[in-house]
């Protein structure tokens, strides 16, 4: 457990999309902002058709 | 989980009772536990939390079907209020809890705090953890056949092997890897 309090201070950026993934915890900060998003964000694609969902930007910074 | 661990007497009617009650748990548990394995058959890499995943899949699997054990009747005569249902008891918590818990930790930790953790040492603790939690509770289980009681302070005089109680008390050595992470 150690190394995740290291981690706090010199780990490296985790970016906004740290494990790449295509859901919505890729699409705001890390840490996210206090009402998750600034702005609503837009749906043209339908759920779980993940070959078609964009991928959001920022994996490891 | 309940009858394993609050059951009193030996009264048949009631034995059945809880019995059944116990086979109310173990059995939608099963159920509930093969479904829910089915999304992971598409994974192509090893993060942390996928460790502690497979992992919490392990255990809380041997804690499932040690808990049929304690659910039938013919078996639960045995094995009833020994180490065999301390073994289940954790395997079911910590396996499904604790697990659960930290690979949840590491999976959200880089969105929580805005930095990634050292991977490298992630999958060691998971694997220490992991390893370290079956050296201390799987002798429970061999423990508890062969016949140890649970809350007792000492060994009673010829019940298990004093072999087995051995190898028990130094795997719970295992304890101290858990502890320290």
């Amino acid at each position: 457990m150690i190394y995740l309090l290291w981690s706090l201070r010199y780990g490296k950026l985790a970016g906004n999309n740290p494990w790449e993934h295509r859901v919505w915890n890729g699409r705001t900060q890390s840490p996210p902002t206090t009402f998750n998003f600034d702005e609503t964000p837009e749906v043209t694609w339908e759920a779980y058709d993940y070959e078609h969902i964009p991928m959001p930007d920022g994996g490891h910074a | 989980m309940g009858s394993p661990h609050v059951r009193g007497g030996y009264f048949a009617y009631a034995a059945l009772v809880f019995s059944i009650l116990s086979y109310l748990v173990a059995l939608p548990s099963a159920v509930r536990y093969l479904t829910g394995r089915r999304p992971c058959t598409r994974v192509d890499f090893v993060s942390t939390p996928m460790l502690y995943a497979l992992g919490f899949i392990g255990l809380f699997t041997v804690g499932g079907l040690t808990g049929l054990f304690l659910a039938a009747l013919g078996i639960d005569v045995h094995v009833h209020d020994t180490y065999f249902v301390i073994a289940h008891f954790h395997y079911i918590m910590v396996g499904g809890a604790l697990m659960g818990y930290l690979g949840g930790l590491h999976f959200w930790w880089p969105k929580i705090t805005g930095r990634m953790y050292p991977e490298a040492w992630g999958r060691l603790s998971a694997m220490i953890v992991f390893i370290g939690f079956n050296l201390t509770f799987f002798p429970q289980f061999i423990l508890g056949y062969l016949g140890m009681p649970r809350r007792y302070w000492q060994y009673p005089p010829g019940v298990p092997s004093t072999k087995c109680a051995l190898y028990g008390r130094r795997f719970n050595l295992g304890r101290l890897d858990i502890s320290c992470l």
